[in-house]
């Protein structure tokens, strides 16, 4: 190879923005194809660097192709992100229901602030991480029969896995001090306890370590379908020209049009952020004093905090998962 | 016939791929070479689009890859899996549905004049 071919792989490594087992195969590829096409061409009477140059011209004309194998990577990583937030969420459960039913049942009674405080982080913190575990799951399932999602949308995945994620390790931290604070009480020792953190911490740390990759920079390439929503004719289509046909997307099945029937559901919510917003802080309201009633004291301001909760939740972090209007925090993509 | 432009290939490429695979499993440059030839130059896109749509694939299972000895050298190679037999049968039937219908608007295409009675 000469020159050309040389300076375009090297300059395909620069903007290569994906791991390197893939990046090194992607580099193959391109070499091998190259190489290909190079030889067909000087075996066609061209000079040894015309048949380079022309290969590379061919091969990569508008320099789109790392563009889109970063998109496609990048699509493929943020379709397994509520993956590892369910992940997450499930180990941390698993983790609790290892270490509370440990102690006696009644090592609960009398109500004591620290156990109630812990109870109410779990409860709060379980909660935000479901919410923003379906968003994410959601997004992902609506757009399944894509090719590849979109910007906005591994966006939006991304940041809700990382929510999601985020409030499952302040539940474990709930879970955690109630756990404690009943083996205490029993005198039961805190080996579970120790053991059920170690377990919830590794669970996190792993889900957080996948989670924590920076979103690709650079632009996503030629063949990103951008949003599969938008159809050929509609005003910002991707595609202003071939027919209205996407065969390259299969037909949604029943999950993705569930799916996108509950994103339906969620744009509703958008058009009324304070009814919503009322609506999910009542509900919670009553059933914490519901189920503090039974069996703790307190129950009301159990509810009033559980209140607050959902008000302050909603605030912060519902334009960030794209549940009530507003801007969501950048996301270091570009 | 002048070349289809890349952009009307977006979104129709992966079952031409996948068209192409059902004659055998190819390398890249093969696929292309045999898009081109299949198609009679009609589609003569830039050669490196077919890497991101076969990886796409891998992933989504409709195509596997492994690394086979060809002419001397080692080349990555790639064949049409079980599902992707079903995704592309699925999709043929997409696409006669939908030539069927413009069709039935444009007129059969002798008498539209595209070719000859």
């Amino acid at each position: 190879m000469n020159g050309a071919i040389e300076r375009y792989l090297a300059d395909l490594d620069r903007r290569l923005a994906v791991p390197a087992r893939y990046r090194r195969r992607v580099l193959a590829e391109a070499g091998d194809h190259l190489a290909d096409s190079a030889a067909a061409l000087e075996s066609g009477g061209r000079s040894g660097d015309e048949a380079d140059a022309e290969a590379v011209r061919r091969f990569d004309p508008g320099r789109r192709l790392a563009g889109d194998i970063n998109a496609g990577w990048a699509s493929a990583q943020a379709r397994r992100a509520p993956a590892w937030a369910f992940v997450a969420g499930v180990g941390v459960l698993a983790a609790a229901v290892a270490a509370i039913p440990a102690v006696p049942s009644d090592a609960a009674a009398g109500g004591a602030p620290v156990v109630a405080a812990a109870a109410l982080m779990a409860s709060v913190g379980l909660q935000l991480a479901v919410v923003a575990g379906a968003v994410a799951l959601l997004r992902v399932a609506g757009r399944r029969s894509a090719p590849v999602l979109g910007s906005a949308d591994r966006s939006l995945v991304w940041r809700a896995a990382r929510i999601g994620v985020g409030a499952t390790a302040v539940a474990a931290l709930g879970l955690l001090g109630v756990a404690a604070e009943q083996a205490h009480r029993s005198g039961s020792g805190p080996g579970r306890v120790v053991a059920a953190g170690l377990g919830m911490l590794a669970v996190l740390a792993a889900a957080g370590g996948r989670l924590r990759r920076p979103l690709p920079t650079g632009d996503a390439g030629g063949l990103d379908v951008g949003d599969p929503d938008v159809e050929v004719g509609e005003p910002g289509g991707i595609e202003d020209s071939g027919p209205a046909v996407r065969l390259s997307r299969r037909s949604p099945g029943a999950g993705e049009r569930l799916a996108r029937a509950g994103e339906s559901l969620v744009t509703i919510v958008r058009s009324w952020p304070g009814a919503a917003t009322a609506l999910v802080a009542g509900l919670s309201a009553w059933g914490a004093y519901a189920h503090a009633e039974a069996s703790r004291p307190g129950s009301l301001l159990t509810a009033a905090v559980e209140t607050a909760a959902v008000v302050v939740f909603a605030r912060v972090f519902g334009p960030a998962l794209e549940l009530l209007p507003g801007a969501a925090p950048p996301d270091g993509s570009s | 016939m002048r070349g289809m432009r890349p952009e009307q290939l977006k979104g129709h490429l992966d079952p031409l791929l996948l068209a192409v695979l059902e004659a055998g499993p190819a390398h890249g440059y093969g696929l292309i070479e045999s898009l081109r030839d299949r198609s009679g130059g009609v589609f003569d896109l830039g050669e490196s689009t077919v890497y991101p749509a076969l990886h796409r694939l891998e992933r989504s299972g409709l195509v596997k890859s492994e690394s086979v000895t060809v002419s001397g050298r080692p080349r990555r190679v790639y064949r049409l899996t079980r599902s992707g037999n079903r995704a592309l049968a699925e999709q043929r039937g997409d696409w006669r549905s939908f030539c069927r219908a413009v069709g039935a608007v444009l007129g059969p295409l002798a008498a539209s004049g595209v070719v000859p009675a």
